[in-house]
C-alpha cells in the first residue's frame, strides 16, 4: 500500500519527487497567506498611528485623549489612532523594548529622566520641520523644554508638566484649630500635631517604604528640593550641602517618630489624603482631580500652597511626547502631535486632566476662575526646574537607584542624616567617574 | 515495474531510516523548543557580550559586564541574599511539607477536604497571593500588626518589610506558603509508598514512635526528600521574583534583593541590557548546576529501581 501511495511521487530515476499536486496546493495557501497577512499588515499600519500610553483609561488624561482621538479621525479621513493601552507598571519597560528592538510605536512617552537617554541614544526623530510648518518655536514650548533639544534639534513636546506643591486638607487644619503653613516651623507643626495613632491620621504623606526606587524619589523630591538641596547642580553632585542636611534630617524624623504612614505605598496613601485620614501631601495638579473623583467633601476642603521649607524652586514631572526613528508613519503621527498643540486642545487638557500643557500661556481664564487652586500650579509652572538631576538627565534612572539606596538605608538601616549626605555625594562622585 | 519504482521509493528511505516518524513527530516541537529556549539562551548570552547602550550603537566588550557585575560593592551582598532565599524555601518547604504530611497521612474524618485546603496556596496567583500579603503585613494598617497591638496593648509591633532582615524573612515566609502544597504532596506520596510491613516490624522490635519515624519513615523519604531539594533549588534560585519586586523592591537598602531581581532592575529601570544579560546568564548557569545534579540523582535512583 505504501509503495502505490509513493508511486506516483517517484521520478523514474528513483529520487523522491515533490509531490507536484501537493506542493501546489501547499505553495498556493502559504503564498495566499502571506500576501493576507502582508496585505493584513499594511492595511492595519498604514495611516494607522500607534499610540501606547499608560493613559488611555484614565478619567482625566485618557477623557482628553480619547476626545482628541475622535476628533482627529473625523478631520483625517483615512488615518486612525490606535489607543494601546500598556499598565503603567509595565509602560517604561515595554517601552524600552519595543524601541531598542525595532518595534517602535509612532508616538513615544516618556518622562524627564528617561527622555533625554532616547536622544542620546540616536532613536528619535527631529521634529524641527514639523514644528517650523505649524508656526511653533521652542521658546513657545514650557520649562523643562530644553531636555527635549540635541545640537539645535527638537526631538520631542512637552505634553503635559505636573509643577508640585502642597495639597492641603483645610478642614483637618481647621478642626485642630491650624492655620495653613508659611514656614518650616508651621509646616512641622502641623506634621506633628495632626498625627493620631488611635484614628491613624497623618499631617503629612511622604515615601517611607522601601520599593521602586523611581516611584519613592518621586515623592520626596519636592520635600528635599524646597528645602534648596539639589542632588547635582550644573552636572556635578551636590548632595553634601547644608540644606541637603536639613532635608534629609527632617524626612528621617518624621519617619523614625511614625509621623508619615509608614509602609504605606501612594496607593495606600493617596487615598488616605483622598478620603481625610491625611491633611498635607506635595503632589501635582493631578491630585486635585483623584480627590474630586474619589470624595467631594476633601476636594471642597482643600487648597493648595508652594511648599515652603526653604529657598528651594520647585520642582514639576513633564512628560514628553515624540517620534521614534522607526516609526511607520512619521507624517500622520507629527499631523496628529501638532494638532494636540493647538490652542485649543491645550486648553482642553487643562480642562480634563487638570495639567499645565506644554505650551505656555494656554490656561483657559475661565477654567482658573472656576478652580482657584490651580493658580498656585500656574505660578509654579514658570519657575519649576525638572526633577530630573541637573545637567546629567541621561543618566537619570541611574543615579535615582544609588540615591534611593542611601535614603532606605537612612530610613530603616539606622543611618544618620549627615553620613547619608556624604555617602550619596561620595557614590555620585563615583559613578559621574565611570562616565568620563 | 512497479515494485522497482517502489524499491527506490520513500518506503526505502523509511527503511533506511527506521525512525523517520520520531523525527516527524517531534520535529516541531523540538523547533519549538529551539525557538522559545535555544535562541533567548543564545541571545542572552551574545548580549552579555555587549556594552550596556540603548538602541543600535552597541560594542563588543567582551566579559567586561561580568566583571563589573562581580567587582560591585553590593554583588556578594546579592549572591548572599539568593542563596539565604532558596535555602530557606528549600529547608522549610521539606520540613513543614514532611510535618503536615505525616498528619494528613493518617485517617481522619474530612482528610480529603483538609488536603485540598492545603493544596490552594499552590492555586493562588502570586500576584494577588503578595497584594494580600502586603496587607497583611503593612506596618501602620496591616492587619499582622493591629493584632500584635491588640495582644500586646500597643507595646510591640514589627516591621515586616521596612527592616532588615525581616524583610527577607516575610518574602520567604511568602514563598514558602505558595511552595508548601508541592512539599506535603512530594511528601505524602514519599509516606505512602513505605510498605505497612516496615512499621510492623519497628512495632515487634519494640521501637518508640520518635525510632520509627528516625530508623523508618525518614529513609522511606530520602529519595523524594532529595528530589524535592533540588527541584526547590532550581525554582527559588532562578524565579526570585514576584513577591519581592511587588513588596519590597528588593529593599530596604537591597536587604531582600536577589540576582534575578536585579537583573529585571538593570534591564527595565535602569536600561542596561550587557548586564542584565550577564546576570541573567549567571542565575542560568547556577541552575543548570542544579539542574545536572537533579538528573543525576533521577538517573541514580532509575538504575537503583531496576
Amino acid at each position: 500500500m505504501v509503495s502505490q501511495h509513493w508511486e506516483s511521487h517517484i521520478s523514474r530515476s528513483g529520487r523522491v519527487r515533490r509531490p507536484s499536486r501537493f506542493a501546489a496546493v501547499i505553495g498556493r495557501l502559504a503564498s495566499a497567506t502571506a500576501l493576507a497577512c502582508l496585505l493584513g499588515v499594511s492595511a492595519a499600519d498604514a495611516g494607522e498611528i500607534n499610540y501606547p500610553s499608560f493613559q488611555w483609561t484614565e478619567p482625566t488624561y485618557g477623557a482628553f485623549m480619547k476626545e482628541l482621538k475622535a476628533d482627529f479621525e473625523k478631520n483625517n479621513p483615512g488615518i486612525k489612532v490606535k489607543d494601546t493601552f500598556i499598565p503603567y507598571s509595565s509602560f517604561a519597560d515595554q517601552m524600552f523594548v519595543d524601541i531598542s528592538s525595532g518595534n517602535a510605536p509612532d508616538v513615544l512617552t516618556a518622562f524627564d529622566p528617561d527622555f533625554k537617554r532616547y536622544i542620546d541614544a540616536d532613536l528619535l526623530e527631529p521634529l524641527n520641520p514639523y514644528l517650523d510648518a505649524a508656526g511653533l518655536k521652542l521658546e513657545d514650548f514650557i520649562a523643562p523644554e530644553q531636555l527635549a533639544v540635541s545640537n539645535g534639534k527638537i526631538y520631542g513636546i512637552p505634553f503635559a508638566s505636573n509643577p508640585r506643591a502642597l495639597f492641603v486638607n483645610t478642614q483637618m487644619l481647621k478642626s485642630a484649630g491650624l492655620e495653613l503653613p508659611k514656614n518650616f516651623e508651621d509646616f512641622q507643626k502641623i506634621v506633628k500635631a495632626l498625627r493620631d495613632p488611635k484614628q491613624q491620621t497623618f499631617g503629612l504623606a511622604l515615601s517611607a517604604y522601601s520599593g521602586s526606587a523611581s516611584q519613592q524619589f518621586l515623592e520626596y523630591a519636592p520635600i528635599v528640593a524646597s528645602f534648596g538641596a539639589r542632588f547635582f547642580t550644573d552636572g556635578k553632585p551636590s548632595a553634601d550641602t547644608p540644606e541637603m542636611l536639613k532635608a534629609l534630617t527632617f524626612y528621617k524624623s518624621v519617619v523614625d517618630q511614625n509621623l508619615v504612614p509608614k509602609g504605606a505605598k501612594f496607593e495606600v496613601f493617596r487615598p488616605m489624603f483622598v478620603n481625610g485620614k491625611i491633611a498635607m501631601y506635595a503632589a501635582g495638579p493631578f491630585m486635585a482631580a483623584v480627590t474630586q473623583a474619589g470624595n467631594l467633601e476633601t476636594y471642597k476642603n482643600i487648597t493648595t500652597v508652594p511648599l515652603m521649607l526653604g529657598n528651594g524652586k520647585p520642582i514639576t514631572v513633564t512628560s514628553f511626547l515624540a517620534i521614534p526613528k522607526s516609526s511607520q508613519n512619521k507624517e500622520e503621527t507629527a499631523k496628529f502631535l501638532m494638532t494636540l498643540l493647538q490652542e485649543k486642545w491645550q486648553g482642553r487638557l487643562v480642562e480634563l486632566a487638570s495639567v499645565i500643557p506644554g505650551r505656555k500661556n494656554m490656561i483657559p481664564a475661565a477654567y482658573l476662575k472656576s478652580n482657584p487652586w490651580f493658580e498656585t500650579f500656574n505660578t509654579l509652572a514658570s519657575e519649576a526646574v525638572s526633577y530630573a538631576p541637573a545637567g546629567v538627565e541621561q543618566y537619570g534612572s541611574d543615579i535615582i537607584a544609588i540615591i534611593g539606596k542611601r535614603i532606605e538605608a537612612m530610613l530603616f538601616g539606622g543611618v544618620s542624616a549627615q553620613d547619608t549626605t556624604k555617602l550619596i555625594q561620595s557614590d555620585l562622585v563615583a559613578f559621574m567617574a565611570t562616565k568620563r | 515495474m512497479s515494485i522497482a519504482v517502489s524499491e527506490s521509493s520513500p518506503a526505502k528511505a523509511f527503511r533506511s531510516w527506521p525512525n523517520m516518524h520520531l523525527w516527524l513527530f517531534l520535529g516541531p516541537c523540538i523547533a519549538s523548543l529551539i525557538a522559545v529556549f535555544l535562541v533567548p539562551i543564545w541571545q542572552t548570552l551574545q548580549m552579555s557580550l555587549y556594552s550596556d547602550t540603548m538602541g543600535r550603537n552597541v560594542a563588543f566588550v567582551g566579559l567586561a559586564n561580568y566583571a563589573r557585575i562581580i567587582g560591585q560593592d553590593g554583588f556578594l551582598q546579592l549572591l548572599v541574599t539568593s542563596i539565604i532565599y532558596t535555602l530557606g524555601n528549600v529547608f522549610f518547604v521539606w520540613f513543614f511539607g514532611l510535618g503536615i504530611a505525616l498528619l494528613l497521612n493518617d485517617h481522619f474524618p474530612g482528610r480529603a477536604l483538609i488536603r485540598a485546603i492545603f493544596i490552594i496556596p499552590w492555586a493562588t496567583p502570586y500576584v494577588a497571593a503578595s497584594l494580600i500579603f502586603s496587607l497583611l503585613f503593612n506596618f501602620d494598617i496591616g492587619v499582622l500588626n493591629y493584632l500584635l497591638s491588640l495582644a500586646t496593648g500597643g507595646r510591640f509591633v514589627i516591621d515586616f518589610l521596612n527592616a532588615c532582615p525581616n524583610a527577607l524573612i516575610s518574602l520567604t515566609g511568602i514563598s514558602i506558603w505558595k511552595l508548601l502544597p508541592l512539599g506535603i504532596v512530594m511528601m505524602l506520596s514519599a509516606l505512602q509508598s513505605i510498605p505497612d510491613s516496615h512499621y510492623e516490624a519497628a512495632k515487634v522490635d519494640g521501637a518508640s514512635r520518635l525510632q520509627t519515624f528516625w530508623y523508618v519513615t525518614l529513609p522511606g523519604v530520602r529519595s523524594t526528600t532529595v528530589m524535592l531539594t533540588l527541584l526547590m533549588m532550581i525554582w527559588c534560585f532562578g524565579r526570585s521574583f514576584t513577591a519581592i519586586y511587588l513588596l519590597t523592591g528588593g529593599g530596604p537598602a537591597g536587604c531582600s534583593e536577589t540576582i534575578v531581581l536585579r537583573s529585571y532592575l538593570e534591564m527595565f529601570q535602569m536600561f542596561h541590557p550587557g548586564s542584565a544579560a550577564a546576570l541573567g546568564v549567571g542565575v542560568l548557569l547556577i541552575s543548570m548546576l542544579c539542574a545536572g545534579l537533579y538528573y543525576g540523582m533521577v538517573n541514580r535512583r532509575g538504575s537503583h529501581a531496576e
